[in-house]
């Protein structure tokens, strides 16, 4: 009875979806989005995100047809759309849409909105740059460098000086060696952009290329490249400094961050006619509150022997703007001797942590297949650790020795826990190449941080996918990153007699505790989920406050700015907050009436939050790391050790302070006053506070438990209905359950933020499922303007739908959506966000 | 029109040239010409090394006369001056395939396989052409102006 009950769960899951809870990483790719579907190659690609509005992304790719693949998203990477949709490239000799292009794309956005795209001209004599305004709807040539030229790189950096508080620079190869020119930005638009400085000659740089440039919060400039450019290799990444970077310094003499033995044209199985080189990367660590603020990260390639093929991913770092650089790290985890090439490094400015993407031929036999892998590392430690390295790319693709092969570099954009990298990808995972796997396509992915769980009494799992029970009494972190993003969660201990057994992760039998209230820091904004802030026992329901203000959630809930939202459960109980940097938290409550308790799952989805009690656990580590960024190392041996190290060192570590909680509190501090020392060290515990409970038995247990698929989390059921006789724990976690496979996310986009008076708008929802891959949702939306219903429901198709608003009147709009799924389906509805539209000019009233 | 015809004979023996693929620019080294092996292969001085490059996209004369022509041509355009070359990819005997550009010049950079072409030293491969069509146009302008390869009576 108990297997079926199981099974039949299996089943609908696998109508429903695959919960993304199941990834087990501190990554999650989502799934591959093809952005060209194009006959012809469309490989070597820049992406780019808008640092003012996370939703506007562009992307740019070299391709063997006349100019260059162009692609732009308003949804945040969701959907992709064409400056001009009848061939899906610019530079190509349409007006408006710059000089022809030859090849080496490469982008930036600044935090004024402008983007900056440079490219080599059809004559490959000239660096061009073009500038848009309107996200890469329309384009106006901004500069063009003449000379013999390479690999153009385009930066725009905030930086602390008043006079450019966005310093452009372009860097690229000229007759042999590395020049650069800037320029202050100090708004949006041509105008605002200063003259470029007179052609910087990088001083020892001939016969060097294939490089990066980077700018420090203070604007000083960094550029690297390969020498020689040729040959297979050893070479050197060589680095110059120019302390002063819009000033009349220049750069300064070449150092040498590190030799490689990846020359500039190394031909390796799985480029065997482009050859790769070391493809040098920077990044600066642009993070105020990160403690390695200012640090400068290199990633280049370099190979265990020359010529044996066996590539890897390195990593150094400098505290002193590249004058002096660390010892490497590797980067890519794997075991086998195949190639890892083409890296690129990212730093999240919100966070610190530093994200890098490549390609990784390790599961390939013959070192020829790729696939996208990605890792992160934290800002906390002192050197970085990178996590597990997670494959993202769905298919593998082997080049299908065209003359480009998978191109030079590959493209990778990381903003608010969010990472967009773009690949050339001859795979058709996607199945809408057009043909097939003959050509490249350009393909990208939104990769967000990992799935992270407190779930009944409690046991947790981190964000790299590890279980453990943590029964500490108390209000501890269990979640941070570098933004300001922080969930705190109150646990409350429970009298138990009876302990099922240890906790099979650290060995440790104990008393148990719930968690009974979250906190969150969502952006700007406190909220807290907490039992009556009186003390007094009140099953009529948690208490929702924002900014210590007793609210009540509407049916489309409560926009908290900056992509910040709170929302009632899509279940129907429960809340669920999308944080900006766009990971999701879901509180599931339950009233627990013999001991006049609440107790709630807490998950959170999509975290690329590295610190707290969730945190990810780092390779060789057996918890997370500490407040203050120390590891504890491997786990003993001793159970007493571990006991000592779980619930003194690190509980205390994360352990709430009145000076850093996020609750509210009424008159009753015993909540957060709970004392260190609980749970004591063996058997079970009771507790003065609360009565003690029945046991149930396991048999009863296990019934009540069976429809949970998930096997740690049916594990995890069993063991709380065992020790405290609450069969609600089932009904929670059934309710997590079924929110994984079941909830979406509607999200509006349109073309055009504004339109003129008298025009119809054409707006478009597209419809995801939110924590789970599967078929795309069916169903139908509803828009509303200004709150007002449409009144028609449009179908979805491929989660897309469409509506042409009538004419609206001039000023803003404020437009949502709303999706009612297929019954069949059996998905939650969902609400999006607002989007505002301008509608400009029209009869004056 | 005493078209050197046989010449696409020679197509048999550059399969890496073959197909009716456009062409797709690689990455770029600058340095110098050394020497000029033939109408299309050349040694290119870079850093401490050299490297033979086969300059694709281009038919050589089979023709013995038509050959030295088109060599003096293209030495007159490349040797000893620096050039930026593109490679394409390699070949099994070790050469590197590659787009040349001359570089003595910011304000006159030139495409060789185009100039070659576009003199009637050499025939465009047929099924290639570069992103733009250059190689076609050449070709064309060089027909139309019965240069080289194409004139109407030779020798």
């Amino acid at each position: 009875m108990q297997m079926k009950s199981w099974l039949a769960s299996g089943l609908a899951l696998v109508v429903l979806g695959t919960p993304l809870s199941t990834a087990g990483a501190q990554l999650t790719g989502g799934t591959d989005r093809n952005m060209s579907k194009r006959t012809n190659d469309d490989t070597e690609c820049a992406i780019t995100k808008n640092p003012s509005n996370n939703q506007q992304l562009f992307s740019f790719c070299n391709t063997s047809t006349a100019g260059l693949f162009a692609s732009r998203s308003t949804d945040g990477g969701l959907t992709w759309t064409y400056p001009d949709a009848s061939d899906k490239t610019i530079a190509d000799g349409d007006a408006g849409q710059g000089p022809l292009g030859c090849c080496d794309p490469n982008l930036a956005w600044d935090t004024f909105g402008n983007l900056f795209l440079t490219y080599l001209d059809a004559t490959a004599a000239n660096v061009v740059t073009l500038l848009s305004t309107d996200a890469g709807l329309t384009f106006t040539t901004l500069a063009s460098f003449a000379g013999s030229v390479d690999q153009p790189t385009v930066v725009a950096a905030n930086t602390t000086d008043p006079n450019a508080p966005v310093a452009l620079w372009i860097v690229w190869n000229q007759a042999g060696a590395m020049v650069a020119r800037g320029a202050a930005v100090t708004g949006l638009g041509a105008a605002n952009i200063g003259a470029f400085n007179a052609l910087q000659n990088i001083p020892g740089t001939f016969d060097c290329s294939f490089g990066d440039l980077a700018v420090s919060p203070a604007g000083v400039v960094v550029q690297a490249c390969g020498s020689p450019r040729t040959g297979q290799g050893p070479s050197n990444i060589l680095v110059n400094i120019d302390a002063d970077g819009l000033g009349p310094g220049n750069f300064g003499p070449t150092i040498i961050a590190t030799a490689t033995n990846v020359g500039g044209f190394d031909f390796i199985p799985a480029q065997a006619q482009r050859s790769v080189d070391p493809e040098a990367g920077l990044a600066f660590d642009n993070n105020a509150t990160s403690p390695h603020f200012g640090r400068l990260y290199l990633v280049y390639t370099d190979e265990t022997a020359p010529e044996n093929n066996d590539l890897d991913i390195r990593l150094r770092w400098s505290d002193d703007n590249g004058a002096t650089w660390s010892a490497f790290i590797r980067v890519n985890d794997d075991a086998t001797v195949r190639s890892q090439f083409m890296p690129k490094i990212a730093a999240n400015q919100l966070s610190g942590n530093v994200g890098v993407c490549w390609y990784d031929a390790r599961n390939s036999a013959a070192n020829t297949a790729v696939q996208i892998y990605c890792s992160i590392a934290t800002r906390l430690t002192p050197t970085p650790v990178f996590f597990a390295n997670v494959r993202i790319s769905d298919g593998a693709s082997t080049s299908n020795g065209s003359f480009m092969d998978f191109g030079d570099y590959a493209g990778l954009v990381y903003f608010q826990g969010l990472m967009h990298p773009i690949w050339g990808d001859i795979s058709n995972s996607t199945a809408d190449n057009p043909n097939l796997t003959a050509n490249f396509d350009a393909y990208t992915d939104r990769v967000w941080g990992g799935t992270a769980a407190s779930e009944g009494d409690p046991h947790l799992r981190t964000v790299s996918g590890v279980h453990y029970d943590f029964q500490a009494a108390g209000e501890f972190t269990a979640l941070r990153d570098g933004s300001g993003m922080e969930i705190q969660l109150r646990h409350t201990p429970v009298a138990t007699t009876f302990t099922p057994g240890a906790d099979p992760y650290t060995g440790i039998a104990t008393g148990v505790s719930v968690n009974s209230a979250v906190a969150a820091r969502v952006g700007t904004r406190r909220v807290t989920y907490q039992p009556n802030i009186s003390g007094v026992p009140d099953p009529s329901g948690l208490q929702l406050r924002i900014d210590g203000v007793l609210t009540t959630l509407g049916p489309t809930g409560i926009d908290l700015g900056g992509g910040g939202y709170v929302r009632r459960s899509a279940s129907g109980n429960g809340i669920e907050i999308d944080f900006p940097d766009g990971s999701t938290l879901v509180a599931t409550p339950g009233w627990w009436s013999s001991q006049s308790k609440w107790y709630m799952n807490v998950n959170v989805y999509n975290s690329s939050a590295t610190e707290g009690t969730m945190g990810p656990i780092l390779p060789g580590d057996w918890l997370p790391m500490l407040r203050n960024g120390t590891r504890l190392g491997p786990k003993p041996a001793s159970i007493d050790q571990r006991y000592s190290d779980l619930y003194k060192t690190f509980a205390e570590s994360w352990r709430v302070t009145r000076a850093t909680s996020l609750f509210d509190y009424g008159s009753d501090t015993a909540t957060f006053c709970v004392p260190a020392g609980w749970p004591r060290e063996r058997s079970a515990c009771v507790s003065a506070s609360s009565p003690t409970p029945t046991p149930i038995a396991l048999v009863t247990a296990q019934g009540l438990c069976a429809g949970l698929v998930d096997r740690a989390r049916r594990a995890n059921c069993v063991f709380d209905l065992r020790a405290t006789g609450e069969r609600g724990f089932a009904r929670t976690y059934q309710v997590t359950q079924r929110i994984e496979v079941a909830s979406t996310a509607t999200v509006i986009s349109t073309e055009q933020d504004s339109s003129r008076f008298g025009k119809p708008i054409t707006f478009a929802a597209v419809v995801t499922r939110k924590l789970s891959r599967g078929r795309p949702p069916t169903g139908s939306v509803e828009f509303l303007v200004d709150g007002e219903k449409s009144g028609f429901s449009v179908p979805l198709e491929g989660g897309r739908a469409f509506w042409k608003s009538p004419i609206l009147r001039p000023g803003a709009h404020r437009v949502t959506a709303t999706y009612t799924p297929d019954r069949a389906s059996g998905l939650l509805p969902s609400f999006s966000a607002e989007a505002r539209h301008l509608v400009s000019g029209g009869p004056v009233r | 029109m005493k078209m050197k015809l046989a010449a696409v004979a020679c197509l048999a023996l550059v399969p890496i040239l073959s197909g009716a693929l456009a062409h797709r620019r690689g990455d770029s080294a600058f340095g110098r010409i050394t020497a000029v092996r033939s109408a299309d292969v050349v040694v290119f001085a870079h850093g401490a090394g050299t490297y033979d490059l086969r300059i694709i996209g281009i038919v050589p004369p089979r023709d013995t006369a038509d050959a030295r022509v088109a060599v003096t041509f293209l030495a007159e355009l490349v040797l000893n001056r620096n050039v930026r070359m593109r490679l394409e990819g390699r070949l099994p005997n070790g050469q590197l395939r590659a787009r040349l550009f001359t570089a003595d010049s910011a304000a006159a950079i030139q495409e060789v396989s185009v100039e070659l072409v576009r003199a009637g030293v050499v025939q465009k491969q047929p099924n290639f052409d570069l992103k733009y069509g250059e190689l076609g146009r050449a070709e064309s302008d060089a027909r139309a102006a019965r240069r080289g390869l194409w004139a109407p009576v030779r020798r």
